[in-house]
Order: structure tokens, then C-alpha cells, then sequence
């Protein structure tokens, strides 16, 4: 088990956070850089309460993400909210839970005295590169909320065959490729079945 | 060593408290506690929620399990055989019977 990451979300999480640094061809640093800056934007909104109704307080979840064999276990504490005032919703990179619960007391009580906090709780978490997004499922427990992400598995490894640019002679030996990360390594057979 | 390894970790569960003129009601925060794992007890005027939380997730990716704990002073006016209590979502609702109504006193 590892725990990727425990306590108040944020986009600095390990793992997690949007790359800051570009890397590749031009188009994959610019969509790198659109997704930071979208990022970091819904971060400041977020902090600032913009677009937030009046008279409502938010708070961050408490949460905690699991990394497991099988994928990830993010639970967040979402006491006295049912069912049906928890949304989990996938936007761009991030998992986002918003859970709404009242805290008033029943009809004819005052408060005296109070710690309970917050009618709105958020969390957000950047969802891994290899997060299965068809595979996130959420249970509502005992006023825990436990979202699990499927881990994608690897693509299969694939042999390409390289032909050669010259005519070939009858008996000439046919040539395979095999493709590894980041180099090619061409291996001459004897038999021209690729294996 | 032994000692260390089977001490669970504990955490205070936030309340608000509320009242009218015939009960007391306390509402405290316990996600993550089963029904069947919280303890509600009366001691005097003092109410002592616990419960314990079971580990999360399975076998060797579980984090492990806590508890919860926190002793609520109510003040001498409880009548402790009207005590009821109430359990969803993660909250704990305790209804606390008074004794003696509040009522104010005119000056002649």
C-alpha cells in the first residue's frame, strides 16, 4: 500500500499535480501548459469563492487517497450528507466531490454552542495518468464517502516487421523490429516469421 | 513494542449543541462509525460519545482502523432516564431530557 496522498486536497499532491513542466513536441507542451493554467485558475476561483452563493460556507473534505494494486481508493468524510446531495463528477484532469448537508438544528432548537463546520465540503483530486476513467465507482457508508479508480493496464506489447527499402533477393533474410520504449532495436532472423 | 502496535489512534468528533425548553440535543460528526460500533453513555452530567472506526480498504492496502471519543459536559439539570438517541450518515444526534425548565423571573 502506499498513500499517495492524506489531508487537504491540493494541487500540489505527489502524483498528482498537473505537469508544470512541458516536455515533448510543441503541441503536447501547449496542451501541458493549457492544462497547468486551467488548473491553477480553478485553484484561485476556488479559494476566492467565486461564483459562490451567498450565506453558504465551504470547506475542504477530509480525505485520504489509497494507492492500490488494482487502482485508487479516495474516501472523504462527508458526515450528514445523504446520498443524494454528493456529486462525483470527472472535469478534464480532476475528480471533483461536492457534498451539501444542513446544519441547522430541528424546529424549535437554538444553538448553544457549535464546531461542526461547513454546508458545502469540496475536494478535488488530479486524477493519475493511468486512472481508468470508465472505472470509477462511489459508495456512500456511514457518512464516508469511498470513490475507487480502476488503474488502466498497459498496452500490449507490439512487433512491427520492417521491410526493406531494396528489392529483396529470394533468399534474403527478412528483418524485424522490436519496439521498445523510446529506441528501436532491429534484430535480423533467420526465419521470416515474426515472432 | 507490542503495546504500540495495538494502540489505535484517536480523534475528537466535532459537536454543536442545541436546546429548548425541554431537552438538550447534541449532534457530533462520527463518519466512518458503524451503528453497531458507537457507544453513547450518560456518567452524571457528562456525555461520552465513542465509536471506532474500521480499517479502510482490504488486507494489506487497508489503512488502519481509529477511534473516536469525546465527553460533553451538559450541566446538572439532565433528567438521565429521558435520553434518546439517533444515528445517520455519520452523525449522532443525542436528545438530553432537562430537569428544570428555564423560565424568567419578572421584578416586582
Amino acid at each position: 500500500m502506499r498513500i499517495v496522498w492524506s489531508g487537504v486536497p491540493s494541487a500540489r499532491a505527489a502524483n498528482c499535480r498537473p505537469s508544470a513542466v512541458p516536455r515533448g513536441d510543441l503541441r503536447r507542451s501547449t496542451l501541458d501548459v493549457d492544462a497547468w493554467m486551467d488548473a491553477t485558475f480553478r485553484e484561485f476561483a476556488h479559494r476566492a469563492g467565486l461564483g459562490r452563493p451567498a450565506g453558504e460556507e465551504r470547506v475542504r473534505l477530509r480525505s485520504v487517497v489509497i494507492e492500490q494494486s488494482e487502482g485508487w481508493l479516495i474516501a472523504c468524510e462527508v458526515p450528514g450528507v445523504p446520498r443524494d446531495s454528493v456529486a462525483v463528477e470527472v472535469e478534464g484532469q480532476q475528480l471533483v466531490v461536492t457534498a451539501r448537508r444542513a446544519l441547522e438544528g430541528p424546529a424549535g432548537f437554538v444553538r448553544r454552542a457549535g464546531e461542526r463546520r461547513g454546508s458545502v465540503g469540496v475536494a478535488r483530486f488530479e486524477l493519475p495518468e493511468h486512472a481508468d476513467r470508465e472505472q470509477i465507482h462511489a459508495a456512500l457508508r456511514d457518512g464516508v464517502l469511498e470513490v475507487r479508480v480502476g488503474r488502466r493496464t498497459a498496452a500490449p506489447r507490439r512487433v512491427i516487421a520492417v521491410e526493406s527499402a531494396q528489392t529483396p533477393t529470394p533468399d534474403a533474410s527478412a528483418a524485424t523490429a522490436e519496439v521498445t520504449a523510446g529506441n528501436v532495436d532491429v534484430q535480423t532472423a533467420n526465419s521470416p516469421e515474426v515472432v | 513494542m507490542t503495546t504500540a502496535n495495538t494502540e489505535m489512534a484517536l480523534r475528537s468528533p466535532r459537536v454543536d449543541l442545541f436546546e429548548n425548553e425541554r431537552e438538550l440535543l447534541v449532534v457530533a460528526d462520527v463518519p466512518g462509525v458503524p451503528r453497531d460500533a458507537l457507544s453513547i453513555e450518560l456518567v452524571g452530567d457528562v456525555l461520552v460519545l465513542a465509536g471506532d472506526v474500521p480499517a479502510l480498504g482490504e488486507g494489506t492496502d487497508a489503512l488502519a482502523p481509529y477511534r473516536f471519543e469525546r465527553k460533553i459536559r451538559l450541566g446538572p439539570a439532565v433528567d438521565a432516564q429521558a435520553v434518546r438517541a439517533e444515528h445517520a450518515d455519520g452523525v449522532v444526534r443525542v436528545y438530553v431530557g432537562r430537569t428544570v425548565a428555564s423560565r424568567k423571573i419578572a421584578i416586582a
